[in-house]
């Protein structure tokens, strides 16, 4: 059974008159909140990691280490480690991406086209490898819906800590990773280890992409490191205020999605980005009005 | 190496890939403790080039360097290499200039109060909170000397820091380098068009056609000027 059947089993369960469960309830029971508190952290890391990207114009790549995540999974399910996806797909995912990145200065290629051979052979690649596993209807599970109410209670927990680890160690760089992200050249030509906060944000990336996958989809997961960051972008007027205004609108278009989510019954993941699209185009109707003023 | 000498070249060659024309070929120069040293040449004359082999932005084909253990050095390029459409308050771009001290999201009192003192120098106190995509090109370039002054640097490398600026502020930012070099003793070596400048302020000239033509005080330069100038 799907998760989503089962959450809808469970919360049929819940709002059953017998049981006496009120939707308030509903909302504070364990399932719930493990998933509000996973969902919450990982929007965090998306968010700002998603200023950092799409400032860079590097915004693609959580799209395509996305797909990669998709194929690790389906590896490590083919070698009999489903249950510890996330430990293949961590180590795939970070040296995909700085392979791109670095691909990107060293090849006349250009980070679009890298991004775009990783991400469809990355693909290819996975849907081979899961039509032999957990069979192909599991694709769009992985790549849409993210499973996080079939999270383990130890997947839970580990994705918290490493979410919790990639803000914290965000928060700490913030005045360097501005320095590289605002002027990438003068960061290096002042002496910088340019080289390695480049890497430190692809780890940091590649981390949030693959726990983002469980919890809303590989596709999802990409479009949310971009729309609140784009959103803020119209807001905010520093890097700072973006930073802040991407991180609110992310756990803001979380709580929205996941919302409309229970109610209407459709996927969590897709419900999340639609939420996140809708608050995007009334940031950029406010930025429209701001600049006629 | 002389103490009196932060940084020294030595028969530096670069060029922009293997096999292809050397941009400058065995350069030669020390810059010396406070000192301005101006650099001249048409276009194509490997200004800019030199200057980021001082960096390391750029890799030498040949020759070496030598600096002074932990010398800071700043740098301007000659096209903005940050972006102007950069969500970034003036105070925020200023204070990414002083050296990184510690781990946190926020800056120290001594890294603000250095930017404050950037800001003054360079007269955009002002400006401190102004978003930077609405600043005039005048008023981007004091910024980004700002941010390099911020840095407490002893080295400035500068690439053509006023080329698209209106006399007024040229001058202004001129007195700007006099005062880095007489009270702070900070050296500047500055790619120029400028030969007014050359004539008034530099300490000495480097005069670069891929290869050293001279190097020294511009009093005995005797070469004919305009073959060392922008030709737009």
């Amino acid at each position: 059974m799907s998760s989503l059947s089962l959450f809808t089993v469970y919360v049929a369960d819940l709002l059953n008159e017998d049981a006496g469960v009120s939707f308030a309830e509903l909302l504070t029971s364990s399932l719930t909140l493990k998933s509000l508190a996973v969902g919450t952290l990982i929007s965090l890391c998306a968010a700002m990691l998603g200023v950092i990207l799409v400032l860079k114009r590097y915004a693609l790549i959580g799209h395509g280490l996305g797909e990669v995540g998709f194929a690790a999974s389906a590896f490590a399910a083919l070698i009999g480690l489903q249950n510890y996806s996330v430990l293949v797909s961590i180590p795939v995912v970070c040296a995909s991406s700085v392979l791109i990145m670095r691909l990107d200065r060293k090849s006349e290629l250009g980070g679009d086209v890298l991004i775009g051979i990783f991400s469809t052979a990355a693909l290819a690649v996975g849907v081979i490898m899961t039509r032999y596993t957990t069979g192909l209807k599991s694709v769009y599970d992985t790549l849409f819906k993210g499973s996080v109410l079939s999270l383990s209670n130890g997947d839970v927990i580990s994705a918290c800590v490493l979410s919790v680890i990639i803000i914290a160690v965000f928060v700490l760089l913030y005045t360097r990773l501005f320095a590289v992200t605002f002027d990438e050249t003068n960061a290096r030509a002042s002496g910088m280890n340019e080289d390695g906060y480049q890497l430190i944000i692809s780890i940091l990336t590649s981390v949030s992409v693959v726990l983002g996958m469980k919890v809303m989809g590989a596709m999802m997961i990409s479009s949310f490191i971009i729309f609140p960051a784009l959103s803020a972008r119209r807001l905010a007027r520093s890097f700072r205020g973006m930073i802040i205004c991407s991180a609110v609108i992310a756990v803001v278009s979380y709580f929205a999605g996941t919302l409309i989510s229970f109610i209407t019954d459709l996927p969590n993941g897709a419900c999340v980005v639609a939420a996140s699209l809708v608050l995007m185009l009334i940031c950029m109707a406010f930025s429209a009005v701001r600049l006629k003023k | 190496m002389n103490p009196d000498i932060l940084l020294s070249v030595r028969d530096v060659s670069m060029n922009y890939g293997t096999g292809r024309q050397d941009a400058i070929e065995h350069v030669s120069v020390d810059i010396k403790k406070g000192e301005i040293l101006a650099l001249v040449g048409s276009n194509g004359s490997g200004k800019s080039t030199l200057l980021k082999g001082m960096l390391r932005l750029m890799p030498f084909a040949c020759g070496e360097m030598e600096k002074r253990r932990g010398l800071k050095i700043g740098y301007l390029a000659q096209m903005h290499t940050a972006a102007k459409n950069f969500p970034a308050s003036v105070r925020e771009v200023v204070l990414s200039g002083t050296r990184q001290e510690r781990f946190s999201p926020f800056y120290t009192k001594r890294q603000r109060q250095l930017a404050a003192q950037a800001m003054e120098l360079l007269d955009v106190t002002a400006l401190a909170d102004t978003y930077i995509g609405d600043l005039s090109g005048g008023q981007m370039q004091r910024v980004l000397l700002a941010r390099c002054v911020a840095g407490e640097n002893e080295l400035l490398l500068l690439d053509e820091p006023c080329s698209a600026l209106d006399p007024a502020i040229t001058h202004e930012l001129y007195h700007v380098f006099m005062r880095l070099r007489d009270e702070k003793g900070v050296s500047i070596v500055i790619a120029t068009h400028d030969w007014n400048f050359v004539r008034e302020h530099a300490d000495r000239v480097l005069v670069l056609d891929r290869s050293v033509e001279y190097l020294g005080d511009i009093s005995d330069w005797h070469g004919r000027e305009d073959e060392h100038t922008c030709h737009h």
